[in-house]
């Protein structure tokens, strides 16, 4: 089975390189016949890969520890169901799993690009099976998931138990996926461009292909949140990690290229600016898979952790080097003589809301290699945590959110100031309406007061551009109002789809602020059946208990939830749940994974950790309240819905 | 519901609200304090975060810090000069290190001139209509 495997890997490796060096001369020499058969090969890798993850399915099902990959990531007791977190749970399966997607989505693109721009086809060719072959080399000559283990076992290592999660089946598959896949942007501007015809005909494809790969990354990174939330007992979704980081910093960037694509769609400007920012994000992501696998950044979890490190690194500076020269080369083919009308108009929005995007990036990367920075000029290494990330990412975000409310009330070309002040009129004054009510109420902290009527401002454009253009609709072709609501949202559906994903990082944005400004904490020892006061709730210690399993030892703590049902002086409290939070102590990994109790509500989640076990009717408690923390989770779906929204093909009607 | 009863409530809420941020002051000062100590022995997490012995430890010697009446920068300090500047979450602002707080602060502003210059210079100011 290991010799199949490794053998799939070596086919799909040869395939991949004939297929640059086919395209390469069918370029040259013009044949025809060459330059199919270099294009069917690389189609080619796609089905010998997926034999490969097959196989090495397989092995993980039938539990052969000959392969030291299947020993080190699984043993008998595990559930057939976790064989597909342990695929990519350690180094060589990830790298067979991103290999796998980026043959996959090479074989989607260049299909469909086939009949769009197909005298471009053989350089994109090139190079996505470039990079295929990287991956594809690295794991054939120094990390193939299919080597044998030197020694005989009957049972294998077990996985690691961090991974056993419901969010782990789709975050660092999607993560990876989405990381792995800006390739393709990537391969088709730089191919476009090597061949001379860099044309808008790809703009659409471009388009769409970002915005998959931006809701792969972003629902990736919001599922990492969960997990950390519920698995790691920290009571913290993000904690500004390198490799938190490295997944948010490309998606920033493709936010912001997202958003100056539809200005490239629309007005046919910014060309040679989203080719920077396509660079930029596939430069990234290299630089989160350099920093994943080996980076010289500590991180809480480095799950893929491998002495790859300057394999990766190599790969990277080649991936600054090879399109800088690709771009001095073209740039004059670039340049367009397009001017903006008017600073206020979307163009020059658009262009702000990119720089702010990129300076939360460029903050980010600046903290991320602040450490090494130091050490540089012989320093004592520091580490930059949160916050210095939230005191500086902070206030941009702020701005982002605020210019969230002036975008899209500003037109094409060029606004005037006069109907730019009748669309905000009724959007400021419910934000200085809100900024009241928060003021009345939270007075402690202005800039959360700030924050939220931000919210409000970006919420009342969005309800103000709805409404009009539901009512306009009423009124000339008499429909009913739900019939216009939806017909108003199917016209223009990149707007609208945009709209709803802006509603959802508003609801990202409550989740943030209520956590940051009003979160609460505190460190409490738990007596047995004696009730704890804690803010309006009381906590009540049940049972503890220890269950001994074949792979851990877990110890349950049990506790009553009573709420003090009114503000007065009463001691009516009423019993509202029952929550359990656990430790369990992993031997053969020394590893503990810690759960907590969380009681959600939309207001605020109680969320209890049982950090220390004191005894058999004691225990130490970690707990706090988590302003509208839920809101992160319901804006996943929100966010999803927007992005397929937009995406959704149009069905032609002429 | 009567006026009374519904100003009185906001006035409780008011209160409560309030008084949130006066309560266990001793405890939210350590709260503080942990999240601004990294663990020594593990990967990027602070002592609010970490489950290693050495981090409990490290709590406690928090918490006694703060019962002898040490400020906030005083325990800071004594961490600092035990474990070196690496246990601090947040780098210090002052000397080589405040460059982390200055390279933003000097260079976003800086892009952003740039970036109004540039829509400037590159907006028509001969109408084409």
């Amino acid at each position: 089975m290991a010799l199949l495997g490794t053998l799939c890997i070596t086919i799909s490796f040869i395939l991949s390189l004939y297929s640059i060096l086919g395209s390469l001369i069918s370029i040259n020499l013009k044949t025809e016949g060459l330059k199919i058969s270099a294009r069917w090969s690389s189609y080619l890798t796609f089905p010998v890969i997926s034999i490969g993850i097959f196989l090495l399915v397989y092995s993980f099902v039938t539990h052969d520890f000959s392969i030291k990959y299947v020993y080190n990531h699984s043993n008998l007791l595990m559930e057939p169901i976790y064989t597909w977190v342990a695929i990519y749970a350690g180094n060589e399966g990830s790298l067979l799993y991103i290999s796998t997607v980026i043959s996959l989505g090479s074989l989607l693109s260049i299909k469909s690009l086939q009949k769009k721009i197909p005298e471009s086809v053989p350089h994109i060719t090139i190079i996505m099976m470039g990079i295929l072959s990287f991956f594809l080399g690295v794991m054939l000559f120094l990390a193939d998931p299919f080597s044998l283990l030197e020694f005989q076992v009957q049972d294998g290592r077990g996985i690691n138990p961090l991974l056993k999660h419901p969010g782990m089946f789709t975050h660092p598959p999607l993560l990876m996926a989405g990381l792995a896949t800006i390739s393709i942007p990537f391969a088709i501007t730089t191919g476009m461009l090597i061949s001379g015809n860099y044309t808008d005909k790809g703009t659409e494809f471009i388009r769409v292909t970002t915005l998959i790969i931006w809701l792969m990354l972003g629902i990736g990174l919001l599922l990492g949140s969960w997990w950390a939330y519920t698995i790691l007992g920290w009571g913290g979704y993000w904690a500004w990690d390198p490799i938190e980081n490295v997944g948010l910093m490309p998606w920033l960037v493709l936010t912001a290229l997202i958003h100056s694509l539809i200005v490239q769609r629309r007005r046919g400007m910014f060309r040679l600016w989203n080719l920077v920012l396509i660079n930029i994000a596939f430069v990234l992501s290299q630089f989160g898979m350099f920093i994943n696998r080996g980076g010289p950044v500590v991180s809480v979890h480095s799950f893929a952790a491998s002495t790859l490190g300057y394999i990766f690194l190599t790969f990277m500076i080649l991936s600054i080097i090879f399109p800088l020269i690709i771009f001095l080369w073209k740039y004059s083919e670039l340049l367009n003589s397009r001017k903006i009308d008017s600073f206020l108009s979307k163009e020059s929005s658009f262009l702000i809301n990119n720089f702010l995007l990129l300076a939360i990036t460029f903050v980010t990367l600046w903290g991320l290699v602040f450490p090494l920075f130091s050490e540089l000029f012989g320093k004592e290494p520091v580490t930059v945590g949160t916050p210095y990330y939230n005191s500086v990412n902070g206030p941009l975000l702020l701005i982002l959110i605020l210019l969230m409310s002036i975008g899209p009330i500003l037109p094409w070309k060029e606004g005037s100031t006069k109907s730019f002040i009748r669309s905000i009129k009724f959007p400021f004054a419910t934000s200085v309406f809100c900024m009241i009510i928060c003021l009345v109420f939270l007075s402690n902290n202005f800039l959360a007061v700030l924050a939220f009527s931000s919210v409000s401002l970006v919420f009342a454009t969005i309800l103000q551009e709805w409404i009009i253009g539901t009512r306009n609709r009423i009124k000339h072709f008499k429909e009913n109002i739900i019939i216009a609501f939806i017909k108003l949202l199917n016209g223009n559906r990149t707007k609208h789809g945009g709209y709803i994903v802006h509603l959802s990082i508003l609801m990202l944005a409550m989740g943030i602020i209520g956590t940051n400004f009003y979160q609460i904490k505190a460190d409490h020892v738990l007596l047995k059946n004696k009730l704890f006061n804690f803010q309006n709730y009381q906590i009540e210690l049940t049972s503890i208990e220890t269950k001994n399993f074949a792979d851990r030892i877990e110890r349950v703590a049990k506790f009553n939830i009573y709420k003090n049902q009114s503000s007065e002086q009463t001691n009516n409290s009423k019993k509202i749940t029952e929550l359990e939070g656990s430790n369990a102590l992993y031997p053969s990994f020394n590893m503990a994974s810690v759960r907590a109790g969380i009681h959600s509500t939309i207001i605020e989640d109680l969320y209890i950790v049982p950090s220390e076990f004191l005894g058999d009717d004691k225990l130490l408690i970690r707990i706090s309240i988590n302003p509208f923390i839920s809101w992160l989770w319901f804006a996943g779906p929100i966010f999803f819905l927007g992005a397929i929204f937009t995406l959704w093909p149009r069905t032609e009607k002429h | 519901m009567s006026h009374l009863k519904i100003t009185s409530l906001s006035f409780m809420m008011f209160f409560t609200i309030f008084c949130n941020n006066q309560l266990n002051d001793n405890e939210s000062r350590a709260q503080y304090l942990f999240d601004n100590l990294m663990c020594p022995v593990c990967d990027g997490q602070t002592i609010s975060e970490s489950q290693s012995q050495l981090s409990k430890n490290m709590r406690d010697i928090v918490r006694i810090k703060l019962d002898e009446g040490l400020t906030n920068e005083e325990i800071l300090q004594y961490f600092q000069s035990k474990y070196g500047t690496s246990i601090l979450s947040n780098p210090p602002k002052s000397g080589f290190y405040f460059t982390v707080w200055l390279v933003p602060i000097i260079v976003l502003p800086i892009i952003f001139l740039g970036l109004l210059f540039l829509i400037k210079t590159f907006t028509n100011t001969q109408k084409d209509y």
